[in-house]
């Protein structure tokens, strides 16, 4: 490096383990480093064989430029000494698995961790196991599934999944958790909605089930999970035995939202008390449960088609819609009008986003022009991109944290491992 | 072969069919044609029994237009009115009233011709009058509908209102008079409300915007200055449309005035008035009532007023050498009270919106002297509006030019004799640049004898317009400026004052910086990617930037593509629509061509000026 050109004093810090920790004194480095170059004086001062990639933080925000870059932006001094914290970089994520569906994967659930369930136009959900396996195969609808919940379990073996299709009802399945492949039919079916029922989300206790639909409606249904015993199963083995029709035990809605004035295209319910929801008016609205009052209502300039709350203290709302930005909404500020962040690098409408479940920071989202993106809300250059499907994607989620699983309009049902990260 | 025949047959007896159901259709409906929609303005006339100018008047005040038929029956050198505007004329009581008129005028005439003279004064002084109040309420249903039409109505009261009364071209002196009357009623009350927005000086005239019950009305008025009367201008249209206009713009100020709670006509200062200081006596009288005192209270208050100002009428009548001073004591403490008044109503009025509150804030501890050779009623106007105080050089002035209080001192002319060190000695532009901006300029570019800066419409939008002069930059920074000294805390009124004046501006420039922006991002992202690919495979950093640096430019950034889906668009319009957006793209280009021209000469202006101060 020449020797004209003007050094720096930085000082790194971390909250990494011993073996990954320099000593806190200040380096004279030249400016035109980037993340790269501060990476690879890491690497060399802790002396590592094999090269790991750092990401370094500064004011909480992600360096993506050059250090002068960072000097004149932040308008520091070029005296003071710039403290920059390191955490380790996420590395580009590997094909785990692909599988073929009949028809365009709509939707993903990765809530389990022994299993993953997918939904498609072809009118089945299907789970998959880790393995690459199709276990079970859920039948009983007549349209394209568009959303699957899953409201936990009563018992070890099998898990209580809810599917909403276009068909305008809502079905609950028990999916037993073991690798089997087998053919289930429902146990329960919630019949109310006058259109379409796009999306569907259960509450944490597992009690309560809500959905939203074209109808621009929302229904609140209750599982009542104390009647489905061993009677049910044995009533369910039976028809399997049977193979006749018989009538399934039918649900009606105990509460329904009628302000959305467009359908409803996304539900979340993070806590008992209180419900989000996203919809094509523009809007996204907080619902109380117990009153059925709409709390809070956030309006966005575009349609909205997905909705994901978490974040910080699980507050902060992600909502992706009818443009490829995706805004991420501070509900602690009720007064304020504009979202806090606005992450643009798709290139095409945004089909769905999750927040990563454990960590804050993390999260996932799916555009039509056939990537994934994963982003850090510290920095507004996302940090992975996966060009997963040859056509849009549709649906995404998170699968036992570094896991991600995408289904798109080519049919395809993938899945991509990130190497191993530490969620801060 | 046969089958082709045939259906060439179908087709033409088809078309057959079409041709007889639409003969039927139009012979059944009696869908009206041209002939029955229309008529001609002479056959107008004889339906409607009257002559020509008569004609004229009426649909004037009427406002009935001529109209453009699309088939013109009875030749294209004639003009074509609705049968149905017609119809309305026939109906109208001032036809009957014309006649009436008419009629009366012949008994004038024949009396005069038989000498008797003692009957011809009679009639002569009981002549029926006509009003056109009836027509107002007509043609503006609504309040509001008149305050939007008033554009009109005030640019020509105001023309009026300095036009010299002229027997040659018949313009009688009372409707000069009636129109300057209410062309400082108006003014009056926009200085009461704070509410003139914007001023241009221009060659033409000043243009002002004032904002009154939510709508921008626009008007100009002449400079003052001898009016010529033109040849070329047919001034009866003129003076028909004045007086209509003057109708309508009494019952408008009388609104006006009711709303504020205030008597309609507002009784003049006899003694100001004399001394021409005509809108000063009228908005002395305005500041008199008090916003908040109902109707019944204010009249009980001119009540007292009356007796004072016929004292004054006697005492004028007793003493007349005295009356000067007196008048000038009187004047003074007329001022005074009128300021403490005005201090009193600035703490009221919470109901005001930011943009008159900051109007009104705008002068509020200055005091102006104007000089003699400035135009004093314009000034008056705006610096009172803006919440200014302010004396002038001639008879009825509140404060004399020695006064101490005076901050600025406004003149127009070369050199000024004697100097007060203690006020600014600037051009009238200040005033108006100030008012324009809602800041208080530095004044040292426009001190006397100065060549001041230019003076900057603030009906362009200069970001619209894509040029942007140098002045409005200087000014823009200036008002950021002061916005941030005004803004301490985030939340406080000043605060939201100052995002509302940003918010445009950035809005624009938000526009602008987001493609671009963009294209950073995603090149930051690329190399981020890059670059983690490259430390995984193990490259040292000094090599990766070499290998950056092969990389062209067009790669790293993705071109905007946006020809493509433009000209997809284009295709897909109709063909009517795609004119008018070709139109609308050459007018474009018009304007992109003009600020180039612009540019270009400011270039060379800089140049000259450059060389200039080289050779000095």
């Amino acid at each position: 490096m020449d020797a004209g050109e003007r050094q720096v004093q930085v000082r790194f810090t971390t909250r990494l383990g011993s073996d990954l920790r320099v000593e806190a004194t200040a380096f004279s480095l030249p400016v035109h480093l980037n993340r790269y170059g501060l990476s690879q004086i890491i690497n060399t001062l802790l002396a590592l064989d094999g090269p790991r990639p750092f990401d370094f933080l500064f004011d909480g925000e992600l360096i993506r430029t050059t250090l002068e870059q960072l000097y004149l932006s932040k308008n520091l001094s070029a005296e003071s000494i710039l403290v920059l914290e390191y955490i380790l970089a996420v590395g580009p994520p590997e094909l785990q698995s692909s599988q073929p569906e009949k028809d365009w994967v709509s939707a993903v659930n990765g809530v389990n961790p022994s299993l993953i369930l997918s939904g498609s136009y072809d009118s089945f959900a299907r789970a998959w196991f880790p393995d690459g396996t199709c276990g079970s195969v859920l039948k009983g609808h007549s349209d394209a599934i568009t959303s699957i919940a899953v409201a936990g379990s009563s018992n070890d073996t099998d898990l209580d999944v809810i599917t909403s299709s276009k068909d305008k009802t809502l079905r609950l399945w028990k999916v037993p958790l073991k690798p089997s492949s087998s053919t289930l039919s429902s146990v329960r079916i919630f019949k109310g909605h006058a259109a379409s029922v796009q999306c569907v989300a259960a509450n944490p206790s597992n009690t309560q089930v809500c959905s939203g639909s074209w109808d621009s409606t929302i229904k609140l249904w209750k599982i009542d999970s104390e009647d489905e015993d061993n009677e049910d199963e044995q009533a369910l083995k039976k028809r399997k035995l049977d193979g006749a029709k018989q009538s399934i035990a039918q649900v009606t809605a105990f509460t329904t939202h009628k302000e959305h004035t467009q359908c409803v295209a996304a539900l979340e319910w993070p806590e008992d008390r209180y419900i989000f929801s996203a919809s094509w008016d523009h809007s996204f609205r907080q619902w109380d449960v117990e009153t059925s009052i709409n709390t809070l209502t956030m309006t966005c300039s575009k349609a909205l088609h997905c909705l994901s709350v978490g974040g910080e203290g699980s507050l902060l709302v992600a909502t992706g819609g009818a443009d490829p930005v995706l805004r991420i909404w501070d509900t602690r500020m009720p007064g304020t009008v504009v979202p806090v962040l606005q992450l643009t690098s798709h290139t095409s409408w945004i089909s769905s986003c999750k927040w990563h479940r454990q960590s804050p920071k993390h999260l996932l989202t799916s555009s039509y022009d056939g990537t994934v993106k994963m982003w850090d809300i510290r920095s507004k250059v996302p940090l992975q991109t996966v060009e997963a499907h040859k056509d849009k994607v549709l649906c995404t989620d998170w699968w036992r944290e570094d896991t991600v699983v995408s289904g798109g309009a080519d049919c395809e049902f993938k899945l991509f491992k990130y190497t191993p990260i530490e969620w801060l | 072969m046969c089958s082709d025949l045939s259906s060439s047959q179908v087709k033409q007896v088809k078309n057959a069919v079409k041709a007889a159901k639409r003969k039927l259709h139009t012979g059944r409906r009696g869908n009206p044609g041209n002939a029955a929609k229309y008529i001609t303005r002479n056959k107008a006339l004889n339906r409607l029994q009257i002559k020509l100018p008569e004609f004229r008047r009426l649909c004037i005040l009427k406002g009935i237009h001529p109209r453009e038929p699309k088939k013109k029956f009875e030749g294209q050198n004639k003009t074509y009115y609705h049968v149905k505007d017609i119809n309305f004329l026939l109906h109208e009581p001032l036809l009957e009233k014309s006649r009436e008129i008419r009629a009366y005028e012949k008994k004038i005439t024949k009396a005069r011709a038989k000498y008797n003279a003692d009957l011809a004064h009679r009639l002569q002084n009981n002549r029926p009058s006509f009003t056109l109040d009836h027509l107002v309420k007509e043609r503006y249903p609504s309040f509001i509908d008149a305050v939007r039409d008033l554009e009109d109505p005030l640019t020509m009261i105001h023309l009026f209102a300095t036009l010299p009364a002229d027997t040659t071209h018949s313009v009688p002196f009372e409707r000069v008079h009636s129109c300057r009357r209410l062309s400082l009623e108006w003014q009056a009350y926009v200085t009461r409300t704070h509410s003139l927005r914007k001023i241009f000086v221009s060659v033409k005239g000043i243009y002002y915007q004032v904002e009154v019950s939510g709508q921008k009305i626009t008007y100009l008025t002449p400079h003052v200055l001898n009016q010529i009367l033109p040849e070329d201008v047919d001034f009866r249209v003129m003076l028909t449309f004045a007086e209509f206009y003057e109708t309508l713009l009494g019952f408008v100020n009388f609104k006006l005035y009711h709303s504020l709670g205030l008597n309609y006509p507002p009784v003049l200062d006899p003694r100001l008035e004399q001394a021409a200081a005509e809108l000063y006596a009228l908005m002395k009288d305005l500041a008199g009532g008090t916003t908040s005192a109902p109707l019944l209270e204010d009249a009980s208050a001119k009540e007292d007023d009356a007796p004072v100002s016929v004292d004054e009428q006697q005492s004028l009548m007793e003493a007349e050498n005295k009356e000067k001073r007196i008048a000038e004591s009187q004047a003074r403490l007329a001022s005074l009270q009128d300021r403490l008044k005005q201090i009193e109503k600035e703490k009221e009025k919470p109901q005001d919106d930011l943009e008159t509150r900051t109007c009104r804030r705008l002068f509020q501890n200055l005091t102006f002297f104007l000089g003699r050779e400035v135009p004093r009623e314009s000034l008056l106007f705006v610096i009172r509006s803006f919440g200014g105080a302010v004396s002038w050089d001639g008879d009825g002035a509140p404060f004399p030019e020695n006064d101490e209080v005076i901050t600025h001192q406004i003149v127009d002319r070369p050199t000024q004799g004697h100097k007060f060190l203690s006020r600014h000695y600037v051009q009238p532009q200040w005033v108006y640049d100030c008012a324009n901006n809602r800041i208080l300029l530095p004044t040292e570019p426009y001190l006397l004898g100065r060549i001041p800066p230019p003076h900057l419409s603030p009906f362009v939008d200069n970001e619209a317009e894509g040029h942007v002069p140098e002045y409005a930059d200087t000014i823009k920074r200036l008002r950021l400026a002061v916005n941030q000294q005004l803004a301490p805390l985030p939340g406080s009124e000043s605060g939201i004052d100052e995002g509302e004046l940003l918010v445009a501006a950035a809005a624009r420039r938000r526009e602008d910086l987001e493609a671009e922006k963009e294209r950073e991002l995603a090149a930051m992202e690329k190399s981020y990617a890059e670059d983690l690919r490259r430390e995984l495979a193990g490259k040292s950093f000094s090599g990766e930037e070499e290998a950056l640096a092969d990389v062209p430019e067009s790669e790293v950034l993705p071109p905007p593509k946006e020809d493509d889906p433009k000209d997809m668009a284009k295709m897909m319009l109709s063909r009517n629509k795609r004119n008018l957006y070709q139109a609308m793209e050459m007018s474009n280009t018009k304007k992109k061509e003009g600020v180039k021209l612009i540019k270009e000469r400011k270039r060379k202006a800089d140049e000259k000026e450059r060389k200039k101060t080289r050779t000095m």
